[in-house]
C-alpha cells in the first residue's frame, strides 16, 4: 500500500518535473481526445440507439447487433470482404516484393533508382483519378477491355455491370498492383540487410531463390508484417473504391460491409445500426492485428550490428 | 486644437454610423437549387442580376449566395440536415417537395400557407400570393399533414428524346403503343444500334424511377387508385402507402406490380449493355449510340446546343400500353410533369421574425413573373408554374394536358432512401437474372412490410399498426 502510494507520489512528481512538456502537449492530447477517441467512444454507445444522427437516439440494446447477424446484405459483404482480404494480402506480399527484389538486385544504381522513381510516381495521383479511368476501361460499349476483346474476336463482356464479375473487376483494377509506398517499404528493407550476409551467401553457392526465401523474406519480415496489417486494416475499412466504381452493386455483388455501414449511416439516417457496423468492424481489426503481431513470428528479425 | 476635437469627433461618427449601417444589415443566405451563377455548362447569369436588383431595392438587406455539392444529391440531403439540425442551414433553402414529407416531422420547415394568403407586393394589384399560382402547385405541394412547406414557382418534367436521323435510316417512325414500341426497338438494334439508353446504377435520375413511373402508371387499375388515393390528390402519398401495406392492400404480388416487372424486363433487352453500371446516356445520344432516351427537361437545352451533335433529334411521349399490348393496358398517355422545378424553395421554422419576414419577401421577389420569367427563360429547362410567364422555347408542350402522372410516382412512393436503394439492388438482381421473378415479387413484399413497419414507427401520430 505503502509503494503504491509512494509510486503515485513519484510519478506526479516527474509529470510536475516535466510540466512545461506535458502542457505543451496538451492541446494535441485534447485534440485526439476531441477528434479520434470521442467519436469512437461515442459509436460504442449509440451502437445501443436507435438513433437516425439528427434527433435523440431510443436506447434499444442489443438490437442493432441482433439486427446486424440477421441481415442478409451485411453477411453478402462479409463474404465480398474476406474475398478482398485475402487477395489484398496476397497483393501486399507479393507484386511490391518482387518489384523491390527487382529493382534491388539490378546491377546499375542509376537504373534502379530510375524505376524507383517510375514506380513510386504515380503515388501523387489521386486514386480516385487511376479508378475513374479504370472505369472508361471497363465501359461496356466505348471502353478498352471491349474494344480489345472485339480485335480478338471475342465476345464483349459488360464487366462492372455484371453481378457475376464486378466483384473480380474490381480485384483485377489497379493491374500490375505495385504499390509505390509498398515497394519503397520493401526495398529500405532489403537495403538495411548488411552487404557482408549477401556475401557469405555467394560463397555459399546458394542461388537466388534460396537466397530470397531463405535470407531477404525472414530478414524483412518486420516490413511483410507491417505490410499486411496495413492490406488486412485497408481491406476491412476501405469502401471508397466500390462507392465510386459499383456503389455496392449491381445488386449487392460488390457489397462490402464498410459500405453498407457507410450507406445506413450517411444514406438511410440508420446511425445507430451503422455504429454497430463500425463497432464490429473494429473488434475484426482488433483482433486480426493482435493475431497478426502476436502469433505471425518473424523467425529472424535482423536487429544491427 | 477645437478644430482637431471636431475632426476626430466627425471621423468617429463616421465610423460609427458605417459600422451601425453595416450591423443592421440583414443577411439572407439563399441556396439558388438550378439556378446557380456560373456552373457549366449553362453559366447563368440572371440569378445574380435579380438580387442586385432586390438589394437596390432593400438596401438594408443582403442576399448571399450558397449551397454545396450537387443539388439533390446524397451530399446536399446530408449537408442541410446537418445545418438544419444546428439551426444553421441557409435562411432560403432548396428541398424537394416531397422528400419534405419525410423531413416536416422534425420540426424544420416553415409552413407557407399563413404568407401565401398574404400580398405579393411585388406583383401590382395582387391580393393574396398564391393567386400568382396556377391552382395545382398549392395542390400537388400538399404535404399529408395539409401543410405546405416548400413554394415551387417552376415545374419540371421528363421525356423520351429521339434521333431522327437514326429514325429514318432504320425506317420507322415515333411509335404510339408499347408493342410498335418494341417492334421499332427491334429494328434499330438490328442496325447494330442500340435502340434505348438507360442506366439501373441509381434510381434517378436517369435511373430505373423514370421508367417505372410510365409502365407503371400505365398499367395500374384505377379502381384500386381510387380506393388507396384516400384524400383524393390524385397521387398515392406515403401516408396512403403506409396504411394500405398494412391492410394488405398494397403487396408485391399484385398483378399491376408484377406485370410492370415484366414489361420492365423485356424493356431492358433494349438498353446498353451494362445498364447495371453507370453510363453517360447524354453522351452515349451525342455520338449516335443510343437512339432514344429518357431524360429532364433540364437537358434539352443542353442537348440542343451541345456542339458535338450532327444530327436531328426530338422528343417523344412514351408509348402507351393498350389492353392489345397488356391484359392490364391501361390505354393512357402517362407523362411525368411535376413540382420538381429548379426553385424548390423553403424556410427554417427557427428563424427569428424579421429574417423569416426578409426570407418571404425575397422569395414573393423571385416568385413575381417578372423575375421568374427571366430567369425561366435564361436557364431553358422548367416550366413556371405563374401565371402569364412565357414557358421557354420547346418546352410548350411538356405540361400536356391529356397526360396523366404515375399515381405512385415510380419508386418514390415511400419517399425512403433506404426503400429506394433496397429496390433498385433487388430490381438489378432480378433484370441481371440473378434472382427469379418470384424471388424479386417476395423480397419486394418483405422490403414493402418493413418500410412500412419503420415509417409508422417513426410518425405515430399516423395511427397505422401492421396488422
Amino acid at each position: 500500500m505503502l509503494s503504491q502510494s509512494n509510486t503515485k507520489k513519484s510519478l506526479l512528481r516527474e509529470v510536475w518535473k516535466k510540466k512545461y512538456a506535458y502542457l505543451f502537449m496538451l492541446p494535441t492530447i485534447i485534440l485526439i481526445g476531441i477528434f479520434s477517441y470521442y467519436p469512437a467512444f461515442s459509436a460504442f454507445y449509440h451502437s445501443f440507439f436507435q438513433w437516425n444522427g439528427y434527433t435523440p437516439g431510443v436506447y434499444i440494446g442489443w438490437e442493432n447487433y441482433k439486427t446486424m447477424v440477421q441481415d442478409p446484405v451485411l453477411i453478402k459483404s462479409i463474404s465480398n470482404m474476406i474475398i478482398l482480404l485475402i487477395w489484398g494480402v496476397i497483393l501486399a506480399v507479393t507484386m511490391p516484393l518482387f518489384t523491390a527484389e527487382m529493382i534491388f538486385w539490378l546491377k546499375s544504381k542509376k537504373t534502379g533508382d530510375i524505376f524507383r522513381f517510375l514506380f513510386v510516381a504515380p503515388v501523387v495521383i489521386p486514386s480516385v483519378v487511376g479508378w475513374l479511368v479504370w472505369r472508361f476501361f471497363y465501359d461496356p460499349t466505348i471502353g478498352l477491355f471491349n474494344t480489345i476483346l472485339g480485335w480478338l474476336g471475342l465476345p464483349p463482356q459488360t464487366w462492372l455491370g455484371d453481378p457475376n464479375i464486378a466483384l473480380y473487376c474490381l480485384m483485377f483494377l489497379g493491374f500490375p498492383w505495385v504499390n509505390g509506398v509498398s515497394m519503397l517499404i520493401y526495398l529500405a528493407g532489403l537495403q538495411n540487410i548488411p552487404s557482408e550476409i549477401f556475401d557469405s551467401v555467394i560463397v555459399d553457392g546458394a542461388n537466388r531463390f534460396t537466397r530470397f526465401f531463405k535470407i531477404d523474406v525472414p530478414l524483412i519480415m518486420g516490413q511483410i508484417k507491417l505490410l499486411i496489417i496495413l492490406a488486412v486494416i485497408g481491406s476491412i475499412q476501405g469502401f471508397t473504391l466500390q462507392l465510386i466504381m459499383t456503389n455496392g452493386g449491381p445488386g449487392y455483388a460488390t457489397m462490402v460491409p464498410a459500405l453498407w455501414m457507410y450507406l445506413n449511416g450517411v444514406a438511410f439516417q440508420k446511425m445507430g445500426y451503422a455504429c454497430a457496423i463500425g463497432v464490429s468492424l473494429f473488434i475484426v481489426i482488433f483482433l486480426l492485428t493482435y493475431i497478426n503481431t502476436r502469433y505471425i513470428r518473424s523467425g529472424i528479425e535482423y536487429e544491427g550490428s | 486644437m477645437l478644430k482637431k476635437c471636431l475632426v476626430i469627433l466627425f471621423a468617429v461618427s463616421l465610423v460609427f454610423s458605417v459600422s451601425l449601417a453595416y450591423a443592421a444589415k440583414v443577411t439572407i443566405r439563399f441556396d439558388p437549387g438550378a439556378y446557380r451563377p456560373g456552373v457549366p455548362p449553362k453559366n447563368l447569369k440572371m440569378m445574380n442580376v435579380i438580387i442586385e436588383e432586390y438589394e437596390k431595392l432593400h438596401p438594408d438587406v443582403e442576399i448571399k449566395l450558397v449551397g454545396v455539392g450537387e443539388y439533390g444529391g446524397q451530399d446536399y440531403g446530408t449537408w442541410l440536415q446537418t445545418r438544419l439540425l444546428t439551426k444553421d442551414a441557409p435562411e432560403i433553402f432548396q428541398c424537394n417537395y416531397d422528400a419534405a414529407w419525410t423531413l416536416y416531422s422534425r420540426g424544420w420547415f416553415t409552413d407557407w400557407i399563413p404568407y401565401l394568403g398574404k400580398p405579393n407586393p411585388y406583383v401590382p394589384g395582387n391580393k393574396r400570393w398564391v393567386d400568382i399560382f396556377y391552382p395545382f402547385m398549392c395542390r400537388e405541394a400538399r404535404a399529408p399533414d395539409g401543410k405546405i412547406y416548400t413554394v415551387v414557382p417552376d415545374s419540371a418534367g421528363t421525356t423520351t428524346v429521339y434521333n431522327k436521323d437514326i429514325f429514318k435510316k432504320v425506317g420507322v417512325s415515333v411509335p404510339t403503343t408499347w408493342g410498335k414500341f418494341i417492334n421499332v426497338m427491334g429494328k434499330i438494334r438490328a442496325q447494330g444500334i442500340i435502340p434505348f439508353g438507360n442506366t439501373t446504377y441509381a434510381i434517378c435520375c436517369p435511373g430505373i424511377h423514370w421508367p417505372i413511373q410510365r409502365i407503371q402508371g400505365g398499367l395500374i387499375p384505377k379502381e384500386l387508385v381510387q380506393q388507396l388515393d384516400i384524400d383524393k390528390s390524385g397521387r398515392i402519398d406515403v401516408r396512403e402507402v403506409c396504411k394500405a401495406v398494412s391492410e394488405g392492400a398494397f403487396r408485391a404480388d399484385l398483378p399491376f406490380f408484377k406485370e410492370t416487372w415484366r414489361l420492365m424486363k423485356e424493356f431492358s433487352k433494349f438498353w446498353p449493355p451494362g445498364f447495371t453500371g453507370q453510363l453517360d446516356l447524354r453522351q452515349l445520344f451525342l455520338t449516335q449510340k443510343i437512339a432514344m432516351y429518357m431524360t429532364h427537361t433540364q437537358d434539352l437545352t443542353v442537348i440542343e446546343r451541345d456542339p458535338r451533335r450532327n444530327f436531328e433529334w426530338g422528343t417523344m411521349d412514351f408509348p402507351i400500353i393498350t389492353k392489345a399490348d397488356s391484359p392490364l393496358g391501361q390505354n393512357k398517355l402517362v407523362g411525368e410533369f411535376g413540382l420538381w422545378g429548379g426553385l424548390q424553395l423553403s424556410i427554417p421554422s427557427y428563424l427569428p421574425k424579421e429574417a423569416k419576414d426578409v426570407a418571404v419577401d425575397f422569395c414573393m421577389y423571385i416568385s413575381a413573373p417578372k423575375q421568374l420569367e427571366r430567369l425561366v427563360l435564361e436557364e431553358g429547362g422548367f416550366v413556371p408554374n405563374v401565371k402569364g410567364v412565357k414557358v421557354p422555347k420547346g418546352l410548350e408542350t411538356v405540361r400536356n394536358p391529356k397526360a396523366v402522372n404515375d399515381p405512385l410516382h415510380g419508386v418514390a412512393f415511400f419517399g425512403s432512401v433506404d426503400f429506394e436503394d433496397k429496390y433498385n439492388r433487388e430490381a438489378n438482381n432480378f433484370l441481371t437474372d440473378k434472382i427469379s421473378f418470384d424471388e424479386f415479387i417476395s423480397r419486394m413484399q418483405k422490403i414493402f412490410e418493413d418500410t412500412t413497419k419503420i415509417i409508422i414507427r417513426d410518425n405515430p401520430e399516423w395511427g397505422i399498426k401492421l396488422q
